[in-house]
C-alpha cells in the first residue's frame, strides 16, 4: 500500500458520513499476494481455505480447515511394479462429530490430500480454476491416477535403496541428509507421518502458501529460492525442476552413492 | 474493427454524467460484442479502473437495429442508460450494488416477501442481498442459496462478486455491512434485527465505533459505571448452568444445586470456587461480576461458568467432541493479570447459554432454549452432552460449549517465536512484559510487503513471563470497522492503514486478500513475505 493510497483510505473513510458524497478508489487487485497467488482465491486471503471460527475439521490435524472435504472414492496411481491403481476413500478418513457436524481426521497424512480436494475436485466444489490443468481429478470425478501417486507410503530407512533415506521420530518424518550436506539442493519435500509411517500427499511436493517464493535449506543454510506451482523447493530452471524431483528419488541423482545409505 | 468478429471486444467509456449530491459516475466503462452473423451489438461487463463508492455507472440499452460497425454510444446505437447504483457508506473495501433505475437517484431498499431486493427507503433491519464486488470482468457470479424459511432468494441482476452482503439499517441509513464469504446467508424478511438504537458519538456518522457491540445500552452493554464489584441487584435471578433456566429468585420447586447468594462481594470470591457451582447469579444489569484486580473493566455481565474445550494445537489431542484437551474457565481467573479474562468476557455475550440479550447477527438464543448447530455469532459450539446423540444435528442444550473448531483462544504465543522445520521462527520474537502487555521486538523498518508497513496490529497479553492469543488478540470489540493500532513509530495508528471488519484489529477486507492476510502474518511471521525476504531468518 502505497502512501497515496493510504490517503484515499482515509478520505473514504471521512466521506462514510456523507454517504458516497465523492467517488473514492480501493485497489482491488485479485491473485495479486505475493505468496498465495492464486490461493488468495477471490481475493480472501487467508480464509480463502481456512476458517478463524468454525472450521470443518476438527483436531489439532484439522488445519482450521474451512472448507468442505469431498467424501468419496478415488482411484488414484500406484507407484512401483508393476504400477497399475489402487483407491484412495476420503469417505472413511473423516468421522463425523454428530453435535457440532465437523469432522475429525482419521488419517493425519491422507487429510492434507484431502484438503486440497475440496477446491481441486473441481466436481465437488464447483469452481473454476484459473488454470484448467489445475483440475487434478479426470472427468469422470474419482480418478487421480493420472497423476503423481498421493497417499502413498514413503519407505523408511533402509527399505529402498532409490529413495533418500527418511527416519520417523515424534511424529515428524526427516530426511537423513537433511542438511543438504550430500545433496546440495536439499530436501524440501514434507513427508505426513500417520501411524509411524511417511507418506507422500499433495502437499508434500506443494506448499500452497508459497506461490512463487518459498525458503528451503540447501548446503545447511536457509536461503529464499524461487519456485512456480507451489512447489516446496526451487523450481525456476530446468536443472532446478529436475532437483526438485531427485530430492526424493536419489537413484536418479547425480549425488546418489548407489547403496542407499544417504 | 470487422464487423463479422465474433465476440470482438471492445471498450467503450461511458458517457459522464454530471455529478449529483449522491454522487459521481464510476470509473471504467463498457465493453460490447457485436454478433457476428446480425451485426448487432450486446452489452457486455461494465469493467471498472477502480473501485468506488457513492458512484453510479450506466447500463445502455442497445438499439437492435443498430448494426454499425463502431461501437455503440449515447445516441447512436444506445437508446438508454440505466443508472445502476454503487454505494459503500462505511467505506470498508465493499462496493454494493443496489439495483437499477432509469430515471432517479435510487436508494437502498429492501427484501421482500419472496427474498427479492426491492428498491425504496430502506427501514430498520437487516437486508440481505446478493452482488456486491468489483464490477470486472471473469469475476463468477454469486451462488445464491435458500433465505430463512425456505424462501428461495433471488438477486436482482448482480454483477458481479463472490457472495451476499448483509446490510444494516438503522433510521433509513445503512450502519454496517458484512459479508459471509461464498455462501448464502439467511435473509430475515422483514424482520427488525437491529432494534436497538445506536449511539453517535462520531460527528454525524451513521453508527459509532462500537457497531453492534454499542447497539441498545452503547457502552453499558458491557460495562458499568458505578458498583463496580458490587453483587447487589435489586432483583437478583440465578441461572442454572446445566438446564439453562434462570430462577428469580434463586433454584426452587425442588431443583437442588449449589448457588451463590448475591450478598457476597469481591472480586471473585463467589466465582472462584473450589467445586463448579450449579447455579450462579445471572446479571440483570444492576451489578457487574469483576471486581478488585480487574476493576477497570467495570464488566456488566456474569462471567460464565462453563469450562469450554479449545483447540490447544497439540499434535496428540485429536480426540471427540472438539478434538481437545485444553480448556479455559473462570476458574483460571486468579489474578488481574491473567489473559484469559480477555477472551471470558466475550462469552458473556458470544455464548448464548449466558447472553441475555442475543446476538444481533442470527438467531437470539436465551436461557433455556435449545438450538441446534452452530449459528453466526454464537462463538461456543454446542458442547459436549453425556449419553449417546441420536444422529448429527440432533439438538442439544447450550451450556458445556466447545471453542475447539475455533482459532486457538488462550493459547500460548512462543516469545521466541517457535523454532521452525528450517530453523527460523514460525512467529515474530515478542517479550512479554510484567505489566500485562507484549511488545514485539521486531524492530526492522526496511520490511517490505504489506505486514511489515502493517506492523503488528494483533494484541497479545501478558502474564508476566508467558505470551498469550485471547479472543481481542485478533478483535477490538470498541472499534467495528476503523481499527487503531501501536504502529512501528510507537504511535497509535487510526484508520491511516484502511478499514476493517468484523472488528479485527488491523484493516481487513473481505475482498482484499493481501490486506486481510496481512493481519494473520502480523502475527505469523512464517507466511509472510518478510519471512521469505530473510531467507527464513528469525525475526
Amino acid at each position: 500500500m502505497n502512501k497515496t493510497l493510504a490517503v484515499l483510505l482515509a478520505m473514504l473513510f471521512v466521506a462514510a458520513a456523507a454517504w458516497g458524497q465523492g467517488t473514492q478508489f480501493l485497489t482491488y487487485t485479485p491473485n495479486a499476494d505475493p505468496l498465495l497467488g492464486p490461493h488468495n482465491y477471490k481475493g480472501a486471503g487467508c480464509t480463502a481455505c481456512h476458517a478463524p471460527h468454525g472450521v470443518t475439521l476438527e483436531g489439532s490435524t484439522g488445519y482450521l480447515w474451512g472448507l468442505s472435504i469431498p467424501l468419496k472414492s478415488y482411484t488414484v496411481y500406484a507407484p512401483g511394479y508393476p504400477g497399475g491403481t489402487t483407491t484412495m476413500n476420503t469417505s472413511s478418513l473423516l468421522t463425523q462429530d454428530p453435535i457440532t457436524g465437523a469432522f475429525t481426521p482419521n488419517n493425519a497424512a491422507q487429510v492434507d490430500t484431502a484438503m486440497c480436494l475440496s477446491c481441486h475436485d473441481t466436481a465437488f466444489s464447483g469452481i473454476t480454476l484459473s488454470n484448467p490443468n489445475n483440475q487434478i481429478v479426470d472427468s469422470n470425478g474419482t480418478s487421480l491416477n493420472h497423476n503423481h501417486p498421493v497417499d502413498i507410503s514413503y519407505p523408511l530407512a533402509g527399505s529402498d535403496p532409490t529413495l533418500w533415506q527418511v527416519n520417523v521420530a515424534s511424529g515428524q518424518a526427516a530426511f537423513k541428509d537433511a542438511s543438504g550436506a550430500v545433496f546440495g539442493y536439499g530436501h524440501p519435500a514434507k513427508l505426513f507421518v500417520y501411524s509411524s509411517a511417511a507418506y507422500v500427499e499433495c502437499g508434500s511436493c506443494h506448499n500452497p502458501h508459497n506461490f512463487q517464493l518459498t525458503v528451503v535449506t540447501q548446503s545447511g543454510n536457509p536461503v529464499a529460492v524461487a519456485t512456480a506451482h507451489f512447489v516446496r523447493g526451487q523450481y525456476d530452471t530446468t536443472a532446478n525442476k529436475q532437483n526438485f524431483c531427485v530430492s526424493c528419488h536419489a537413484d536418479k541423482s547425480g549425488q546418489w552413492d548407489g547403496q542407499g545409505d544417504q | 474493427m470487422k464487423k463479422n468478429l465474433l465476440a470482438v471486444l471492445i471498450l467503450a467509456l461511458i458517457a459522464m454524467v454530471s455529478a449529483t449530491a449522491f454522487g459521481q459516475a464510476c470509473p471504467g466503462s463498457w465493453s460490447f460484442t457485436q454478433n457476428s452473423g446480425t451485426g448487432v451489438w450486446s452489452v457486455g461487463n461494465f469493467v471498472a479502473s477502480g473501485s468506488a463508492t457513492g458512484c453510479y455507472f450506466a447500463a445502455p440499452t442497445i438499439d437492435p437495429t443498430y448494426t454499425g460497425s463502431a461501437p455503440p454510444t449515447l445516441g447512436n446505437g444506445i437508446t438508454t442508460n440505466t443508472y445502476t447504483w454503487i454505494y459503500n457508506p462505511i467505506v470498508n473495501g465493499f462496493v454494493l450494488k443496489t439495483t437499477t433505475t432509469t430515471t432517479t437517484n435510487p436508494s437502498f431498499g429492501s427484501v421482500n416477501g419472496n427474498g427479492v431486493f426491492v428498491p425504496g427507503q430502506p427501514v430498520n433491519g437487516v437486508v440481505t442481498f446478493g452482488g456486491y464486488g468489483i464490477p470486472t470482468n471473469g469475476i463468477a457470479q454469486p451462488t445464491y442459496g435458500t433465505g430463512k424459511n425456505g424462501v428461495a432468494v433471488t438477486p436482482l441482476g448482480p454483477i458481479g462478486g463472490t457472495g451476499w452482503t448483509t446490510v444494516y439499517v438503522l433510521n433509513g441509513q445503512i450502519v454496517s455491512n458484512s459479508v459471509a464469504g461464498s455462501k448464502a446467508v439467511t435473509v430475515p424478511l422483514g424482520a427488525v434485527a437491529w432494534s436497538g438504537q445506536a449511539y453517535d458519538s462520531s460527528n454525524g456518522a451513521a453508527m459509532d465505533v462500537l457497531g453492534g457491540h454499542g447497539a441498545s445500552s452503547g457502552c453499558m452493554n458491557c460495562h458499568t459505571p458505578h458498583n463496580s464489584g458490587r453483587l447487589d441487584a435489586t432483583t437478583p435471578s440465578f441461572y442454572n448452568n446445566t438446564l439453562g433456566n434462570v430462577y428469580a429468585n434463586g433454584p426452587s420447586n425442588g431443583v437442588t444445586g449449589t448457588y451463590y447468594s448475591n450478598a457476597a462481594a469481591g472480586p471473585f470470591s463467589p466465582y472462584a470456587p473450589t467445586n463448579t457451582p450449579a447455579f450462579v447469579w445471572k446479571s440483570s444489569g444492576y451489578g457487574q461480576q469483576l471486581g478488585g484486580s480487574l476493576n477497570p473493566y467495570l464488566w456488566n455481565h456474569a462471567l460464565t461458568q462453563v469450562t469450554y474445550n479449545t483447540w490447544d494445537g497439540a499434535a496428540s489431542a485429536v480426540t471427540a467432541n472438539g478434538g481437545s484437551v485444553a480448556t479455559i474457565s473462570q476458574a483460571m481467573l486468579v489474578t488481574g493479570k491473567e489473559p484469559v479474562v480477555h477472551s471470558l468476557l466475550c462469552l458473556s455475550c458470544h455464548d448464548n447459554s449466558m447472553n441475555s440479550h442475543g446476538m444481533t447477527n442470527q438467531t437470539t438464543v436465551k436461557n433455556g432454549t435449545y438450538v441446534t448447530g452452530y449459528t453466526n455469532g454464537q462463538i461456543s459450539e454446542p458442547g459436549v452432552v453425556t449419553g449417546t446423540v441420536a444422529s448429527a444435528g440432533a439438538t442439544v442444550a447450550w451450556g458445556q460449549g466447545s471453542l475447539a473448531t475455533s482459532h486457538p483462544v488462550d493459547a500460548v504465543y512462543p516469545a521466541d517465536g517457535g523454532i521452525s522445520a528450517l530453523g527460523g521462527s514460525y512467529y515474530w520474537k515478542v517479550t512479554p512484559n510484567a505489566n500485562g502487555t507484549v511488545t514485539y521486538t521486531d524492530t526492522d523498518t526496511n520490511q517490505i510487503g504489506d505486514s511489515g508497513f502493517y506492523g503488528h496490529p494483533g494484541r497479545l497479553y501478558s502474564d508476566g513471563t508467558t505470551a498469550w492469543v485471547e479472543c481481542t488478540s485478533c478483535h477490538n470489540p470498541h472499534r467495528q470497522t476503523s481499527p487503531a493500532w501501536v504502529n512501528t513509530t510507537g504511535k497509535y495508528t487510526v484508520g491511516a492503514y484502511g478499514t476493517t471488519t468484523y472488528y479485527i484489529r488491523g484493516p481487513y477486507s473481505t475482498l482484499d486478500g493481501t490486506i486481510s492476510a496481512g493481519f494473520c502474518r502480523s502475527c505469523h511471521y512464517d507466511k509472510s513475505p518478510e519471512y521469505v525476504a530473510n531467507g527464513g531468518a528469525s525475526r
